[in-house]
C-alpha cells in the first residue's frame, strides 16, 4: 500500500499547484520544464534563453503573490439535498468587511477529501481503458476521490466590492456521487499582476450536503396483486403510535369491546357510544435492496439507483412501500400515505454502503418475516445465485408478485439457476433502459 | 465559450519560428493561414471522431518527422530536428480547434489511452492556443543559435502573450514592472547558465572521463588482441574472393619496436593522403599490376576508424566524404566519416608496401636477447647472416610443433615468452607473432608485429564474409627479398578453437546485426529515395485524412454505432404510429417513455388512443428491451397492431 501513500502525496502536490497556478502559469511552467528537459547545451540552441525567461517569470510571479488577507464575511446558502446528475446553482453571500475596496477575487469551495480504504481500493473494478492505468490505478484513485467528494463545485468570480458592500455569488454545483459532501470552507484567491499565480486564502465555513442517488423514470410494475387487510390500519402499518384511527362513532352494540367505548360522547349523549375503527385494505409493496457487494462500484450504484427510482415512483394513492436493506443490521423503512417521507428513504439510500456477503441471509430472513403483509416485492440484487433464487421463489410461492433486478457489469453468457419471468439485468450504462422495460 | 487567442499572436509566432528554423516562407504562410482562419467565420461542428482524426494526423506527421530525421541524421540530431518541426507537424490539431464550433479539444482527443475512457478527466477541455505558442517559441529556440536576433523578438512575442493573458483587475504598471524584472532576470539567468555549463563541461572532461582509448593503436600490449577476442560482435563485412589456400588477413596496424611487453608504432604518425582526383578513389600505392578487389563495410567510432585492409592494398574507392590518412607502416585511418562506411579495395595479394626496415626492425629487447639467441642458434647452427627466405622457412617449421591455446593471459614479458618458447610451447596468436618477429630478428631478418583480422567465416545470411572481434589476429611480417611478407605461424587450428567458444546467443545477435547492417546499407544506398518515399507517404496520409475530415458525407463514426441499434429499433411499427401522432399534434417529449407519453395523451384526452395503441406499445417494449425476445414475431405483431390502429382511424365511425 506504499503506492497509495505515493498517490496521496502526488495528489496533494498536484492539488496545491492546481489551486495556485493559473492556466497561463501552467503553460509558462511547462515551457520552462520542456526547455530544461531539452538540455541546456548553449552551443547547439537557445533553449537556455527560453528556460531562463520562463523560469524567471514563474519565480517572479510566485514572489509577487505577496501577502493576501482578504477580510470577507461569507455565508453559503445550500439546499437540503441534491440528486446525482442534476446540477444546481446556489448562492453565496459575500460581504467586504475591510475598509478598502476589493476587486479581482475568485471564490472556490473547499470540500473535505476522504480517501479510499486500501483494502476496498484493491478490490475495485478498474474503469481505466488501458493496461498501464489499470495496473497502476492512479486514474481509478483520482476517480474514487472525486466520488468520495460527492460533488464538484466550479469556482466563481466575486464582483468588485466597496467597503461594507455585500454581493451574491452564484456557484454551480454538480452532484457526481450519492453520499454526503462536506464543505469545509472557502478559498478566496487573487491573481498576481503577471497572471501566472494566484494568492490564496482559506476561510472556514463547515456545512454538509446530502447527495441523493440518481433517479430514473420508472413505472410501478402491474403485478395484479391483491390488497391485504391491514389490521389497525395505517397507524399500525407505520408501526408507530397507537391504533387510534377511527372512521365514526356509533351506538354501542352488545359485544363491542369495552375499550372501544367513547366515554366523552357517552357523557354527552347519555347512552354508550363506541368508536368505529376504519378497516383498511391497501396494497403494501416491499422494495428489497441487496447490499452484499465487494465494493461500491458501478453495478452497486446502479442497484441503489434502481431502488431510489422505485422509491419515488408512482405507486397508486393508497400503496405503502417498505424499503428493506441491510446496513449494520436489517432496516425496514415504510414510505407512503403520510407515514414516512420519500426524502427520508432517499437519504438512507444516499448513505447505503456495501455489506459483507453473509448479510444477504439476514436480509432474506427479514423479507420472509415480512412476507405476510406485502402484495408484491421488487428485489434489487447484486448477483443471481441459489440463495437469491430461493428467496424469489419463496415469495412467489406465497402469491406475492415478484420482480427481480440483478445488477451486473455485463449480462453473463449463461445463467444458473434460471431467472424468474420478467427479471431484468441492470447494467451501469443502461439503467434507464432496464427500468423502462415494463 | 471558446477563448480566441489575441490577434496575430499565433501568426507572429509561426513567422518567428520560420525565421529561426530557416523556413521563413513556410512560417509566414502558415501564420497567415492560421490568422485568416481565426478571423473567418467558417466554423464546423466537429465531433469527437473529427477531433481524434485531426490529432491522429498531427501524431502521424510528428512520428513521420521523427522517423525521417532520425533515419537521416541519427538519433540525437534527428530528435532535435523533429522537435524543431513540431509547430508544423502538430498544426492539424490547432487548426481543428480553430475551425471547430466547440473551439476546444478534450483530453481524450490528445491521448490514445483516454480515447475510450469513461473517466471524467478524459473530457477535460484543452485550449491549444497558448501551449502552441509556447511550442513555437521553444522550437524556434532549438532551431537557432543566432542569439542577437532571437532574444529581442522572443521577448517581444512573450510580452505580447503575457499582456493578453494578464489579469485585468491588477494595475498595468505592476504588470509591466514585474514582466521587465522577470525578463531581465531570465536573460541574466540564461547567461549564467551558459557560463556554468561551460565551466562544468571543462571540469567534467578533466575529472570524470578517462582519456578515450587509443583507437589508432599507437601501441599494443600482448593480451590486447586476446581481450577483444572475447566478443562475437561483427566489425567488418567483406565481399569478394578469398585468396586460395590461405586465410585472407586484413591488416590494421604494424609495430616495430618491442620493449618486452608492449609493441610500439613508429613515431612519425599519419600523413593525410591527397584528395582523390576523381573524387572517389584514394590511391594507397602503385595501381599497376593484376589487382584483386574486395568490398568492405563496417562502422566508425564517431566518424573515426582504422580501416582493415588486405595486404598490398593499392586504392580504396567510394568511401564517403572523409579525411583519409596513412602511416609509414601501412595503417590507413579515416576521420570525419559517417557512422557507416562501405568501400571497395583494390589490392595486389602478397605484396606489402611499407617503408624499408630500419634499426628498430632488428632490435630484440635486452632481457629476451639471450633466450632468442639460443633458440635461433638451434635453428641456424652456422653463424652469420642467414638467407631470409630460409630463415622464415625454418621459423615456420620450428613453430609447427607448437600448440594453439586459448589461454588469454595478458601478462607479457620475458617470463611468459620464455615459458611459451621452452616449456609450454602453447599460446595464442600474440605469442606466436611476437616470438616469430623476435626470432626472425635474432636470425638477422628484419621483422615487425602486425595486428588485424582473419577473414574466415562465410555468412549465408549476409551473402558475404563476416569479420568478428573474435577473429582479431596477430602475425609477423618479415622483410624478404626487398619486400615485406606476412609470416603467420599460429597453427591454423585456432579458427576452430575460437569458434567453439562462440556464445549461444550468437545466432540472435547475428540476425540483429544483419538487420542493422541492411538498414544502414539501404540508407547509404539512397537517402534521396528514402526522403521521397516518406514525403509521398505523408502526402497520401494527409490527403486521406483531409478527405475524411472535410469531404465525406456528414455521417459520423461515433453516431454510426448508435444508429445501428436505433435503426434496428426503428423497424418496430410503433414508430410509424408515434410519427403519425406527432403529426397530429401529439409529439412525444424528449426523455419521455412511450408508456408515459400514452398516459399523458390519455390525460389530455387525445382522441386517437385505443387498445391497439396500448398493445402496440407493450409489444414495442418487449421488442426493444426484453433480452432474447422473438424479434420476427414481435415485429410482425407491431406491424399488425399499427395496421389495426390505422384502419380504425380510416374507418368512417372513428372516434
Amino acid at each position: 500500500m506504499r503506492l497509495l501513500g505515493l498517490f496521496r502525496r502526488v495528489y496533494r502536490v498536484s492539488r496545491w499547484v492546481e489551486r495556485r497556478a493559473t492556466p497561463a502559469g501552467a503553460v509558462v511552467g511547462a515551457t520552462a520544464a520542456a526547455a530544461a528537459g531539452r538540455g541546456l547545451g548553449p552551443r547547439l540552441s537557445l533553449a537556455h534563453v527560453v528556460f531562463g525567461i520562463a523560469f524567471a517569470l514563474t519565480a517572479v510571479g510566485f514572489v509577487a503573490r505577496g501577502r493576501f488577507r482578504p477580510a470577507l464575511e461569507i455565508v453559503r446558502h445550500l439546499p437540503r439535498f441534491v440528486t446525482v446528475g442534476i446540477p444546481i446553482r446556489y448562492t453565496v453571500s459575500v460581504r467586504n468587511a475591510s475598509p478598502r475596496a476589493v476587486a479581482g477575487l475568485a471564490l472556490e469551495e473547499r470540500l473535505r477529501q476522504a480517501y479510499p480504504a486500501p483494502a476496498e481500493f484493491a478490490r475495485r473494478r478498474s474503469r481505466a481503458t488501458n493496461w498501464f492505468d489499470r495496473a497502476v490505478g492512479y486514474p481509478d484513485w483520482i476517480d474514487w476521490l472525486r466520488r468520495l467528494r460527492a460533488v464538484e463545485v466550479a469556482p466563481g468570480p466575486i464582483p468588485p466590492l466597496e467597503p461594507g458592500q455585500a454581493a451574491e455569488v452564484a456557484l454551480e454545483l454538480k452532484p457526481v456521487h450519492r453520499g454526503t459532501a462536506v464543505f469545509e470552507g472557502f478559498g478566496v484567491s487573487r491573481s498576481e499582476p503577471l497572471g501566472l499565480w494566484r494568492a490564496l486564502r482559506d476561510l472556514d465555513a463547515e456545512q454538509a450536503l446530502v447527495v441523493l442517488p440518481r433517479i430514473y423514470p420508472v413505472e410501478w410494475p402491474a403485478f395484479g396483486g391483491s390488497r391485504h387487510y391491514q389490521p389497525g390500519g395505517i397507524s399500525l402499518a407505520s408501526r408507530v403510535g397507537d391504533s387510534e384511527e377511527f372512521r365514526a362513532l356509533r351506538d354501542y352494540r352488545p359485544g363491542d369491546p369495552l375499550r372501544a367505548i367513547h366515554w366523552r360522547s357517552w357523557a354527552r349523549t347519555g347512552h354508550p357510544v363506541v368508536k368505529e375503527h376504519q378497516e383498511e385494505y391497501f396494497a403494501r409493496h416491499a422494495l428489497v435492496l441487496d447490499t452484499a457487494a465487494a465494493s461500491a462500484d458501478e453495478p452497486f450504484e446502479a442497484a441503489v439507483s434502481v431502488a431510489a427510482s422505485f422509491t419515488v415512483a408512482e405507486r397508486g394513492a393508497d400503496a405503502l412501500l417498505d424499503l428493506l436493506f441491510v446496513g449494520a443490521e436489517p432496516h425496514c423503512v415504510t414510505v407512503g400515505r403520510g407515514v414516512g417521507t420519500t426524502d427520508a428513504a432517499l437519504q438512507l439510500l444516499a448513505a447505503v454502503r456495501p455489506a459483507p456477503p453473509e448479510s444477504f441471509a439476514r436480509l432474506a430472513e427479514a423479507v420472509t418475516a415480512h412476507a405476510g403483509a406485502i402484495a408484491s416485492a421488487i428485489l434489487v440484487l447484486q448477483r443471481w445465485d441459489d440463495d437469491r433464487a430461493r428467496l424469489a421463489a419463496a415469495l412467489a410461492g406465497l402469491g406475492i408478485g415478484v420482480r427481480v433486478y440483478v445488477a451486473a457489469e455485463r449480462v453473463p453468457e449463461s445463467v444458473a439457476p434460471a431467472l424468474p419471468h420478467g427479471a431484468r439485468w441492470v447494467l451501469p450504462e443502461s439503467v434507464r433502459e432496464a427500468l423502462a422495460c415494463p | 465559450m471558446p477563448v480566441k487567442p489575441p490577434p496575430l499572436l499565433l501568426g507572429l509566432a509561426l513567422a518567428f519560428w520560420g525565421a529561426s528554423a530557416g523556413a521563413l516562407a513556410l512560417g509566414i504562410a502558415l501564420g497567415i493561414a492560421v490568422e485568416l482562419l481565426l478571423v473567418a467565420k467558417l466554423r464546423r461542428a466537429f465531433d469527437t471522431a473529427d477531433f481524434n482524426r485531426a490529432c491522429d494526423l498531427a501524431a502521424a506527421l510528428s512520428i513521420g518527422a521523427i522517423a525521417y530525421f532520425v533515419a537521416t541524421l541519427g538519433i540525437a540530431q534527428g530528435l532535435l530536428r523533429a522537435v524543431e518541426w513540431l509547430p508544423v507537424t502538430v498544426l492539424p490539431a490547432l487548426l481543428a480547434q480553430i475551425v471547430s464550433a466547440a473551439g476546444r479539444l478534450r483530453m481524450r482527443n490528445l491521448f490514445y489511452s483516454l480515447r475510450r475512457s469513461a473517466l471524467p478527466e478524459a473530457d477535460r477541455p484543452i485550449d491549444l492556443a497558448f501551449p502552441y505558442f509556447a511550442l513555437a517559441l521553444l522550437s524556434a529556440s532549438i532551431a537557432t543559435t543566432a542569439h542577437r536576433d532571437f532574444v529581442p523578438a522572443a521577448v517581444a512575442l512573450l510580452a505580447y502573450a503575457l499582456w493578453a493573458a494578464r489579469p485585468r483587475t491588477r494595475p498595468l504598471w505592476a504588470w509591466a514592472t514585474l514582466a521587465a524584472v522577470a525578463v531581465a532576470l531570465g536573460i541574466g539567468l540564461s547567461m549564467g547558465l551558459v557560463r556554468l555549463q561551460l565551466a562544468l563541461e571543462d571540469l567534467a572532461v578533466e575529472w570524470l572521463f578517462a582519456p578515450k582509448p587509443d583507437i589508432f593503436r599507437a601501441t599494443t600490449r600482448i593480451g590486447d588482441v586476446g581481450r577483444v577476442k572475447l566478443s562475437d560482435a561483427i566489425v567488418w563485412r567483406v565481399q569478394g574472393e578469398r585468396p586460395a589456400g590461405r586465410p585472407l588477413l586484413l591488416f590494421e596496424a604494424a609495430y616495430g619496436s618491442f620493449d618486452g611487453a608492449t609493441w610500439r608504432a613508429r613515431s612519425e604518425g599519419f600523413q593525410a593522403l591527397p584528395a582523390p582526383v576523381d573524387g572517389q578513389t584514394w590511391q594507397l600505392g602503385d595501381p599497376a599490376g593484376v589487382l584483386a578487389r574486395l568490398q568492405i563495410s563496417g562502422y566508425t567510432d564517431a566518424g573515426r576508424a582504422i580501416l582493415a585492409l588486405p595486404a598490398g592494398s593499392r586504392s580504396i574507392t567510394n568511401i564517403a566524404p572523409a579525411a583519409v590518412a596513412m602511416n609509414a607502416l601501412g595503417s590507413v585511418r579515416i576521420a570525419d566519416a559517417p557512422p557507416f562506411v562501405r568501400f571497395h579495395v583494390a589490392y595486389a595479394p602478397g605484396a606489402l608496401q611499407q617503408t624499408a626496415p630500419d634499426d628498430a626492425d632488428f632490435r630484440v629487447p635486452r632481457v629476451l636477447a639471450p633466450l632468442f639467441a639460443d633458440v635461433a642458434a638451434g635453428l641456424a647452427p652456422s653463424a652469420g647472416a642467414t638467407d631470409p627466405e630460409e630463415a622464415v622457412a625454418r621459423v615456420r617449421r620450428f613453430f609447427a610443433g607448437f600448440r594453439y591455446s586459448l589461454w588469454l593471459g595478458d601478462r607479457a614479458g620475458g617470463k611468459d615468452l620464455r615459458d611459451f618458447l621452452t616449456v609450454s610451447r602453447a599460446g595464442h596468436c600474440e605469442y606466436f607473432a611476437t616470438a616469430t618477429a623476435l626470432l626472425l630478428r635474432s636470425m638477422g631478418v628484419p621483422a615487425r608485429y602486425a595486428v588485424g583480422y582473419s577473414v574466415q567465416e562465410w555468412s549465408g545470411l549476409d551473402g558475404q564474409f563476416v569479420v568478428r572481434r573474435s577473429h582479431a589476429h596477430a602475425w609477423a611480417q618479415a622483410y624478404v627479398g626487398g619486400a615485406w611478407v606476412d609470416v603467420d605461424t599460429t597453427p591454423a587450428i585456432w579458427v576452430e578453437a575460437e569458434a567453439e567458444q562462440a556464445s549461444w546467443l550468437r545466432p540472435l545477435y547475428d540476425r540483429l546485426s544483419w538487420l542493422w547492417y541492411r538498414y544502414n546499407a539501404w540508407r547509404a544506398a539512397g537517402e534521396e529515395g528514402f526522403g521521397m518515399w516518406l514525403l509521398g507517404g505523408a502526402v497520401l496520409v494527409c490527403a486521406w485524412l483531409y478527405w475524411r475530415l472535410f469531404r465525406r458525407p456528414r455521417t459520423r463514426a461515433g453516431a454510426e454505432a448508435n444508429r445501428t441499434s436505433r435503426r434496428a429499433a426503428r423497424e418496430s411499427a410503433y414508430f410509424q404510429v408515434e410519427d403519425a401522432l406527432a403529426q397530429a399534434g401529439y409529439p412525444r417529449g424528449p426523455g419521455e417513455t412511450p408508456r408515459g407519453w400514452l398516459a399523458r395523451l390519455a390525460a389530455d384526452g387525445c382522441p386517437y388512443l385505443d387498445d391497439a395503441v396500448h398493445s402496440l406499445v407493450a409489444a414495442h417494449y418487449e421488442l426493444e428491451y426484453r433480452p432474447g425476445a422473438d424479434r420476427p414475431a414481435l415485429l410482425a405483431r407491431t406491424r399488425a397492431l399499427a395496421e389495426q390502429w390505422r384502419a380504425a382511424r380510416a374507418s368512417p365511425g372513428r372516434s
